[in-house]
């Protein structure tokens, strides 16, 4: 069985304008101790899926179908205690440190120790205990783990949040973009950390990233979403090295080669389509520099073309 | 913070506050403090007789303090009050014998002819406001006994009767320290009026008992009041209550419905037009309507032209639609004025007085004016009346001299003072206009207006009013006579007119009443002709009385709540 | 800089603020025109009296000496006596001011508890009926005209019902007996209060509701929000620990304000329920031109509001981690 089975999840956003499609019949699957990346541009529904797999979507967002597996449970249909208890226990997140994740008014400490409190009868004191421990797995000091978000720098902001997301030893971590907005170098010294962790603490692990290089570095399957779906899925080496869909080449070949090649970056032209009305047929049609007629008029089926490596593209059949 | 255990503690809270009413309904039966309980308007601002000017700390401090003679109700006959009989006066030798009633203070003490000196001393020592005017002339003032005092004047003084020997009486016992101390203060008046009485001693029907500031006054029956049993104008004087309940009532609105809650008995000020439906259709009260001691009026700045001309005055004067005024503005609950004296006073007032354009209809009073200035030399580029005999829009009128007539303004209360004074001030502004003056009215605040009429004396024209113009008619004397006319003077006008002088002179220095009358007579007839001043109306005081609880209340001048009714009424049965 | 330091700063600046007020509210009551004697219409007031009782207020000396004369004063701790009572100010306010904050103050308290705890919970169940229906109903308390409210009261619960005190803060005949006792005295007093406490509560409730409404939906988009409901932490806390506590910042600045404002009363209020408070003296000193009482009062209030800022000051520091002085 796997840890975690997304079956055609489809979740819209009540907005003014009207419905917006932002995933649409997304499915993968997780074993324990596998990593995942999700990867796309902005808006492509990633996030939404993470949070989905959380529960903690916007009050707007409506989950129109499907199933989200989580220890064969289906998260879905569980009520509010019970998705709570699975919160951080079972499924963790590592928040992107610049956004507002943690909260100014309470000390760092603080937040850890009520992540670990709410799951468990621990005392104060062994919390903390637990806190100082943690700092040390994130290489923090933890003498400063009673001060202040603002008290820190990014990088440490960001250990802070990995130490928190383990603080309840969870079988799955999401990890939304938690290396965005860091500079490089400090980008790369995360990165090492996550995958050690996970390797040492034997988690499950769903990375999404906008960043392919990144994701390369640390998954072994990939997904790549674009516009609410998924459009591409392999294990990592099938996918640099096999690529089928259009999209996922041209993502690749937006940016920097991890192998260390020179070539020119091509930028893809155009822009993502509005998932307030998208298109009828292949969501990548209108960028697509492979797309014929069909295109246009029929959507296509996400299939499995080789072994593990599934591709919704008219072009691209199961051999 | 613990928001959630604050606002559990606010529900705790707001359900006590349920709680309590409900039991208070149960626990509270209001008895103590039988007698009559009586709402004002506002708080008394002191005890202090020398200091109490406001309304309201002298109708709490008069219950107290008796003076040597008073007026008898309704007729306003000078009778001997603390004094027994009248003044022996010796017009030789300016001197006057008072001889003394055998009456007590509440202490049981009597009250002798060396109080009656010592008062005296004092406001002529310290020059007390307010009463110093009418002691300065007594050039001497001894206790010839316990109970005779010898007052020698400077010369002789209408007022020594009415005024002098009408002011309160305090006990020098209670008083010689404060006195004493004050002396030595840096400022000695300050002093002695800021000293606060705590516990008046009272010569009067009451005695104080209680004064729980922001809330209630509380003064019982005073058993030794010396007048008890007199008969006053045909009624035995009491009190027979056991005791009034002073309580405070900031706006109209509360003070009627405590009237009809029956929290208070009688509410102690003029009750607006607006309320009395409500009140006139309860059996349980009687609305009692009488005369103002006062006079509204248009004054004018009579040091400069145009209003320097009695012409252009009286002209004025035929403009002005008092009925009108009284029937719109005031809706009736008021008389129109066509003197200084108003008719309540009765004795001094003269009814023979000119009565401009009575029953004129619009066009009468313009016509009338436009002959009376035409007649002075006034011109028009466009007179009100046109060779048709029509009246027109007028322009461009130019005084005798040919200047223009400039813009005049009529400066007035403001509105959420006094509606009354600063709708009469539009008024006034649309009839003078008629006639073509450039009239405007202009409400402003009473600080303006003192400040423009009292101290600086630049203005054209101002509507203000008299109240509490006391019966002895000595104001008529000083709201004209030319000494009046300087800094804080009474006469802001400037009207200076020596025959005038000379006869309120006169009238200030003849104590024979009837020869007065006859000085005071022509001097109304003469200044209401003149029209410094233009009378226009006089509101009726007009008050609720619980008649199921009280009976025998004194209705007077300036309405029922009077020292007498508070000596005649009682609980009906 | 270290927190002492700021408020030793601070003080400073109140105590100049404080001369410059006091220096301010002496100008504008002497510009004003009309002064207390010249303005009392009495006809038995002569201009000789006029003269002795302008003499009496130190008003005859030149402006400048009274003004040094009120500035000498004031740092001695003399605040001169009212024109109008003729009795220390301090004596009038101090029987005066109790009253207020009795009322004031409480009713300030109350409703910005109950406007935070309501604010609190329709901002968290946003969109609902429950918030729509308390939302229309603060915005009507916001707006709502105090004496049309405050008459509609009484006459309906004192008057028609009969449950409560017209007005007043006691009743004279339970206070005039002798065997009555102090806690019924206090039940009096609170019975009388219950009226202009619930009429006042209404008028600023929804005020403190709307803000920390506003202020709580800013926060519940916060991504704190976000990462609290993602660790599983209960409604509640993350409610009351997360947002509410962010939330209420703001509020605490408008409170502490209101708090201090509160001690000038209000004048309708106090008029209405005849409440023997500040507010009413205030505006009738100030109608009467009686300076020296207008002006403590209103330096009271000066000095209240810069305390309360440094207090709010302080406070916001000690709530929010990342404000430092």
């Amino acid at each position: 069985m796997s840890l975690l089975e997304i079956r055609n999840l489809t979740l819209h956003y009540k907005t003014t304008k009207g419905m917006v499609q932002a995933v649409d019949k997304v499915s993968f699957s997780l074993n324990r101790g596998e990593s995942m990346g999700l990867v796309g541009e902005s808006g492509c529904g990633k996030t939404s899926v993470a949070m989905g797999i959380m529960k903690i979507l916007p009050t707007n967002a409506v989950i129109i179908g499907g199933e989200i597996l989580f220890k064969g449970e289906d998260i879905l249909l569980k009520d509010d205690e019970e998705i709570r208890r699975i919160r951080w226990k079972g499924i963790s997140m590592v928040f992107q440190a610049a956004m507002n994740a943690l909260n100014p008014v309470i000390s760092v400490g603080d937040q850890i120790v009520e992540a670990i409190q709410a799951h468990g009868r621990v005392s104060e004191a062994d919390a903390w205990e637990q806190v100082r421990e943690l700092y040390s797995l994130v290489g923090l000091d933890p003498g400063r783990r009673k001060s202040y978000p603002h008290e820190y720098s990014g990088g440490m902001k960001q250990r802070a949040i990995i130490a928190m997301s383990l603080a309840c030893s969870p079988d799955l971590i999401i990890a939304d973009e938690p290396t965005t907005a860091l500079d490089v170098i400090m980008q790369d010294q995360i990165i090492q950390e996550i995958v050690a962790l996970q390797d040492r603490l034997d988690m499950a692990m769903v990375y999404i990233s906008h960043d392919i290089s990144v994701i390369a570095e640390t998954c072994s399957k990939i997904g790549v979403m674009y516009a609410g779906k998924i459009v591409e899925y392999a294990d990592a080496d099938s996918l640099f090295y096999d690529t089928l869909h259009p999209y996922t080449k041209a993502l690749l070949s937006s940016y920097p080669s991890i192998k260390g090649e020179i070539k020119r970056l091509n930028p893809i032209p155009g822009e993502p389509p509005n998932l307030l009305d998208p298109p009828v047929g292949c969501r990548f049609d209108p960028r697509c520099p492979e797309r014929e007629e069909i295109c246009n008029s029929h959507e296509p089926e996400y299939l499995e073309v080789k072994e593990g490596h599934f591709v919704a593209c008219h072009f691209v059949k199961p051999a | 913070m613990g928001i959630g255990k604050m606002c559990r503690r606010f529900y705790r809270l707001c359900f006590i506050f349920i709680l309590v009413p409900l039991f208070l309904w149960v626990a509270i039966t209001p008895s103590h403090g039988a007698g009559i309980k009586i709402g004002m308007k506002d708080e008394p601002k002191t005890l202090n007789p020398f200091r109490a000017s406001d309304t309201w700390s002298r109708k709490v401090v008069t219950r107290f303090f008796e003076p040597l003679y008073t007026r008898e109700p309704k007729t306003h006959k000078i009778i001997p009050w603390l004094a027994e009989g009248y003044p022996e006066y010796d017009e030789a030798t300016n001197t006057a014998i008072v001889r003394l009633k055998r009456t007590k203070w509440e202490d049981g003490s009597p009250l002798t002819a060396h109080d009656v000196v010592f008062t005296g001393s004092v406001i002529r020592e310290f020059k007390v406001p307010r009463y110093y005017a009418r002691w300065r002339f007594i050039k001497e003032i001894e206790a010839l006994d316990d109970y005779r005092v010898k007052f020698v004047l400077e010369r002789p003084m209408a007022i020594f009767l009415p005024r002098t020997l009408m002011t309160f009486i305090v006990q020098k016992k209670k008083w010689e320290p404060v006195v004493t101390a004050a002396r030595k203060a840096e400022k000695p008046l300050r002093c002695l009026l800021a000293h606060e009485v705590k516990q008046p001693m009272s010569c009067g029907a009451f005695t104080f008992v209680k004064w729980a500031r922001g809330a209630y006054i509380r003064i019982e029956r005073n058993e030794n009041f010396f007048a008890t049993g007199m008969e006053i104008g045909g009624k035995k004087v009491g009190p027979y209550v056991d005791g009034v309940l002073f309580k405070f009532y900031g706006s109209m609105d509360s003070a009627i419905l405590a009237l009809k809650k029956g929290d208070i008995d009688y509410y102690w000020a003029s009750i607006q037009a607006g309320y009395l439906k409500d009140l006139e259709g309860d059996r349980r009260f009687k609305v009692f309507k009488n005369d103002k001691n006062g006079v509204y009026y248009l004054a004018f700045n009579v040091r400069k032209s145009p209003f320097s001309d009695k012409a252009f005055r009286q002209a004025v004067a035929y403009l002005i639609d008092k009925d009108f005024i009284v029937i719109r503005v005031l809706q009736n609950e008021g008389q129109r004025m066509d003197n200084i004296i108003p008719p309540g006073n009765g004795y001094w007032h003269n009814p023979d007085t000119p009565k401009f354009g009575q029953g004129m209809k619009r066009k009468e009073r313009i016509k009338k004016a436009y002959e009376i200035l035409k007649a002075a030399g006034y011109t028009w580029g466009k007179p009100p009346i046109n060779a048709k005999g029509k009246v027109v829009r007028a322009e461009g009128l130019k005084m005798p001299d040919g200047r223009e007539v400039p813009p005049l303004d009529i400066l007035t209360p403001p509105a959420d003072y006094d509606p009354h004074r600063a709708m009469a001030g539009m008024l006034v502004q649309q009839w003078l206009r008629g006639v073509g003056i450039p009239a405007s009215s202009k409400p402003s605040s009473f600080g303006s207006i003192t400040q423009q009429v009292k101290v600086k004396r630049k203005f054209d024209a101002f509507i203000l009013g008299w109240g509490r113009l006391g019966i002895d008619p000595d104001y008529l004397r000083t709201f004209f006579h030319s000494r009046e006319d300087r800094l804080y003077g009474r006469n802001p006008m400037g009207y200076h007119n020596g025959w005038y002088d000379n006869i309120a002179d006169e009238s200030a220095a003849t104590m024979d009443e009837t020869k007065r009358r006859e000085l005071i007579f022509k001097m109304q007839k003469f200044i209401v002709e003149e029209a410094p001043y233009i009378p226009l109306y006089v509101p009726y005081v007009v008050e609720a009385c619980r008649v199921d609880r009280f009976t025998g209340w004194n209705e007077d001048l300036d309405g029922v709540g009077n020292r007498w009714s508070l000596f005649f009424i009682k609980p009906a049965q | 800089m270290h927190l002492g330091k700021f408020i030793l700063i601070r003080a400073t600046q109140i105590v100049v603020s404080f001369f410059i007020i006091l220096t301010l509210l002496f100008v504008l009551f002497r510009v004003a025109p009309g002064d207390p004697a010249s303005m009392v219409i009495d006809p038995q007031m002569t201009p000789e009296d006029v003269e002795v009782t302008r003499a009496l207020f130190g008003l005859d000396k030149p402006l400048y000496q009274q003004y040094l004369i009120c500035l000498k004063n004031f740092v001695k701790g003399e605040f001169g006596s009212s024109f109008y009572y003729g009795k220390p100010v301090i004596e009038i306010i101090g029987e005066k001011l109790p009253n207020t904050i009795l009322l004031f103050t409480t009713s300030i308290i109350l409703s910005a508890l109950a406007g935070i705890s309501w604010g609190k919970v329709i901002a968290w169940r946003r969109g609902s009926l429950l918030d729509s229906s308390v939302t229309v109903i603060g915005l009507v308390s916001h707006t709502l005209f105090l004496p049309w409210i405050a008459l509609l009261m009484v006459w309906v619960f004192a008057y028609w019902m009969n449950l409560f005190p017209l007005s007043g803060m006691i009743t004279p005949e339970l206070w005039l007996n002798p065997e009555t006792g102090i806690t019924m005295k206090v039940l009096d007093v609170l019975h009388h209060m219950v009226l202009p406490l619930s009429v006042l509560f209404t008028i600023h409730f929804g005020g403190f509701m709307l803000i920390m409404r506003s202020s709580m939906m800013e926060t519940l988009k916060e991504d704190y929000i976000v990462t609290a409901r993602a660790k599983g932490l209960t409604e509640r806390q993350i409610r009351e620990r997360h947002a509410a506590k962010n939330a209420a910042l703001p509020v605490v600045t408008t409170l502490g304000l209101s708090l201090a404002f509160s001690i000038n009363g209000g004048a309708i209020t106090e008029t209405i329920f005849s409440w023997p408070g500040i507010g009413r003296e205030l505006v009738f000193a100030v109608s009467n031109n009686d300076y020296p009482l207008a002006q403590i009062a209103f330096l009271l209030i000066a000095a209240l509001v810069l305390v309360a800022n440094l207090v709010v000051d302080v406070l916001y520091a000690y709530l929010d981690p990342r404000i430092k002085y």
